[in-house]
């Protein structure tokens, strides 16, 4: 079994699993601001909580688009984020407008709550919108928009405008723990390489033990048998039917011994550039091994499957030249929409920056390449023990 | 619901990754009681249960960042109690230390530290539990609510509900945020999963050359075999030498048979009850991965790593040990090692001291 998940995929589930509880999170203060104001409206019926209600559930409404939405959709992005202004600045301008009819009370008139639980709303939703759009700007848009909102409809209405440090300091929380999030799954994954390798060992290990203990069997039953025959007849000619059995067990062994090592052949389904480039990798006298998801090189569009290809090719030839290593595995891991393949080494690594400028493979090759078919790469290198490449691309 | 499976027990690294997060929530929710505490000094009537209240939370981070270490994983189900109740001790410490002069509920540092701590527990239990972790731990503080509200000192004028929203929405949000990011970690975890399985591909493909009793068969037995069909004639010797080849051919096989997989991946290993075949794959990789780390990082003596597999009791134990030359780098370096060595062996211990690592596994 695998033991990791592989860095590219735990930074999409990480962040689709981020967007899910900011979700709730948001949901929550409007629930909450919900029955804040309804209990007030209740204590106080010349409050007209009524048309607070709609604003809450149009913001709820945008957020649940964003929860749903999983691809990139621009005009959508842009019609939530019309939506979500329209309920904060219809939910702002009455909750404004009542506090502005309670002169006698000026605590009344300047508390902020209820007005932080929707911008912190809105601000979750924007950590929702960070599954489409990656990083922490939808954060950071979420924030300006509902601080501009709320100061927009504070002076509109004639309220004073009050600092919200509560939800200034959600904001400020939220951008930290993001930024730190992608530095610490790096930290913390940074020897994935190893467990790769250890996985693929392990299976290599494996097949060869099977695929010895199936020969070991058949030699048990076929040679040892004809060597048995060989020893207790007498010296001189040798029936032919005695031979016919003798050629038969060797041709068996032979034929064993063949299927063993075409059975754990995985590279043979794998098609197109990518397997070009572990062929040629292996004309170099490189021993590649390939493993993972073979299949779904298939679902490439072709752009994307030659770029990919040329950019394994070029993993491999790095490996080859300057890792000190005379082996390497390429694994392949689909995700949603997307194709993750690595090329693990477990040569004498390198510093990145501190590539020379004649040494454009990695640069141009590999990542300008891939960026240009709308990938992402990653590479995970410690000196002395070895490198990964991991190149993300679309998948139809 | 306690032993549903956690995100940290289905991707140990992802847990290692909330830790620091783990760490900085701990810290800036203290940095938050001191503030907000000495912002709000007029409203505190009793400063030993003030700096009680402060305690309480550091001492429920500091246990939460213990417990989410790598080496005491996976984080058990009392942690998730103990968290819990720590700081909504901190929230009713706090409370009593304003007990009749807390003016404002919203001023309050309570709730909103204990949202911070709480919602980092979704990467290290499972969604049902912290759901119900959310609601009672709402309910607790909603409690509380009450009880200040009832000191008689708030002067903002709303009803009782307004209160116990301003106190339980921030535990009650966390909580439940926490247990939406659990379970879509695990819905993610468990798709990829189920999508490895189902596209595996047997084995990587590596050509060696065949060794032992298969050399000697390739090499030797087979060409004799082979010249005998080809000749057609049994000379003087050969029935001798058929013999010979088949002996020779027996031992090897059975020294072959007597071969472990750790043969040649460890520099010494002891496994008289023949245990080594025993292991599941995820085992055998978590103990590869361990074993390469420990010969090739410097913070290893090279050359030491011993593995001892044997039986105890009828249940079968390992020990791994290597030599130590740079403690902290190894405790650092190790904690990815371990993280996963803890989910293939749940029953493991570390010991990790200036000289020596010792990796005790129950198989």
């Amino acid at each position: 079994m695998s033991q990791v998940l592989p860095a590219p995929l735990a930074a999409q589930h990480n962040n689709l699993a981020l967007g899910d509880g900011a979700y709730w999170f948001g949901v929550v203060c409007l629930a909450a601001s919900f029955v804040g104001i309804g209990s007030i409206a209740v204590a106080r019926p010349g409050f007209p909580a009524w048309a607070v209600f709609p604003a809450l559930g149009i913001m709820a409404i945008g957020g649940t688009i964003l929860f749903l939405q999983r691809a990139r959709s621009i005009p959508l992005l842009v019609l939530v984020v019309g939506i979500e202004l329209l309920g904060l600045a219809w939910y702002a301008h009455t909750v404004f407008v009542y506090q502005n009819s309670q002169p006698a009370d000026p605590r009344a008139a300047s508390d902020t709550l209820f007005i932080t639980l929707v911008t912190t709303a809105m601000l979750m939703f924007g950590v929702t919108a960070g599954r489409v759009l990656p990083g922490i700007t939808s954060v950071i848009v979420a924030y300006a928009l509902a601080t501009t909102t709320v100061i927009v409809l504070a002076i509109m209405t004639g309220h004073e405008v009050v600092p919200d440090v509560t939800a200034t300091g959600v904001f400020l929380v939220l951008v930290l723990v993001l930024s730190l999030l992608r530095v610490s799954r790096r930290r913390a994954r940074a020897l994935e390489p190893d467990f790769v390798r250890a996985d693929s060992d392990d299976s290599a290990a494996m097949v060869r033990e099977r695929a010895a203990n199936r020969v070991s069997a058949l030699v048990h039953d076929t040679v040892l048998n004809e060597l048995a025959v060989v020893s207790t007849r007498e010296p001189g000619p040798v029936p032919d039917n005695v031979r016919e059995r003798i050629a038969a067990s060797i041709a068996h062994v032979i034929a064993e011994n063949a299927q063993g090592h075409a059975e754990v052949r995985p590279g043979d389904r794998l098609g197109g550039a990518v397997a070009d480039a572990v062929d040629a990798a292996r004309a170099l006298g490189l021993a590649v091994t390939v493993e993972g998801d073979v299949a779904a090189v298939s679902e490439l569009s072709p752009p994307v499957a030659a770029a990919l290809g040329l950019a394994v090719r070029q993993c491999l030839e790095n490996v080859f030249t300057h890792a000190g290593t005379d082996s390497a595995e390429v694994a392949l891991i689909a995700g949603d929409r997307v194709l993750t393949a690595m090329v693990v080494d477990s040569g004498r690594g390198f510093h990145e920056e501190g590539i020379g400028p004649d040494r454009l493979g990695l640069r141009n090759s590999v990542r300008k390449r891939i960026e240009a078919v709308g990938g992402t790469v990653q590479v995970w290198t410690t000196e002395g023990v070895g490198t990964s490449v991991s190149m993300t691309v679309p998948s139809s | 619901m306690r032993n549903d499976p956690t995100p940290q027990q289905l991707d140990p690294l992802g847990g290692i990754t909330a830790r620091l997060i783990v760490i900085v929530g701990g810290v800036i929710a203290l940095v938050i009681a001191i503030g907000m505490s000495a912002a709000n000094a007029s409203e505190i009537s009793n400063p030993l249960l003030a700096v009680a209240a402060i305690v309480a939370l550091g001492l429920t981070a500091a246990y939460f960042v213990r417990v989410s270490s790598p080496y005491r994983a996976p984080l058990r189900f009392h942690s998730h109690v103990i968290i819990c109740l720590g700081a909504i001790g901190a929230i009713a410490l706090e409370a009593l230390s304003q007990w009749g002069t807390n003016t404002l509920i919203r001023d309050d540092w309570g709730p909103i530290t204990m949202a911070i701590v709480v919602i980092t527990l979704g990467s290290y239990r499972p969604p049902l539990e912290l759901l119900a972790g959310a609601f009672a731990s709402a309910t607790l503080v909603a409690l509380i609510a009450v009880g200040v509200s009832m000191s008689g000192s708030l002067v903002t004028p709303v009803p009782l509900t307004v209160f116990i929203v301003t106190m339980a929405t921030p535990v009650l949000a966390a909580g439940i945020a926490s247990a939406a990011f659990s379970a879509s970690s695990i819905r993610s975890h468990r798709s990829w999963q189920r999508e490895l399985d189902a596209g595996r591909e047997v084995a990587p493909f590596t050509q060696d050359a065949p060794t032992g009793h298969l050399a000697f068969l390739h090499g030797t037995v087979i060409p004799f075999l082979d010249s005998v069909v080809t000749t057609g004639e049994l000379g003087a010797d050969d029935g001798a030498r058929a013999r010979r080849l088949a002996q020779e051919l027996r031992v090897l096989m059975v020294l072959d048979s007597e071969q472990s997989w750790l043969t040649g991946v460890v520099d010494r290993f002891d496994d008289p009850a023949r245990v080594a075949h025993e292991l599941d794959s995820a085992q055998r990789a978590s103990l590869r991965a361990i074993i390469t780390h420990v010969q090739s990082s410097a913070a290893f003596a090279k050359g030491t790593a011993r593995l001892r597999l044997g039986l105890d009791n009828g249940e079968a134990i390992g020990v791994l040990e290597t030599d130590v030359v740079a403690v902290g780098n190894a405790r650092v370096q190790l904690a990815p090692f371990i993280a996963i060595a803890r989910r293939a062996f749940p029953e493991s211990e570390t010991q990790l001291t200036a000289s020596r690592f010792t990796l005790t596994f129950r198989i």
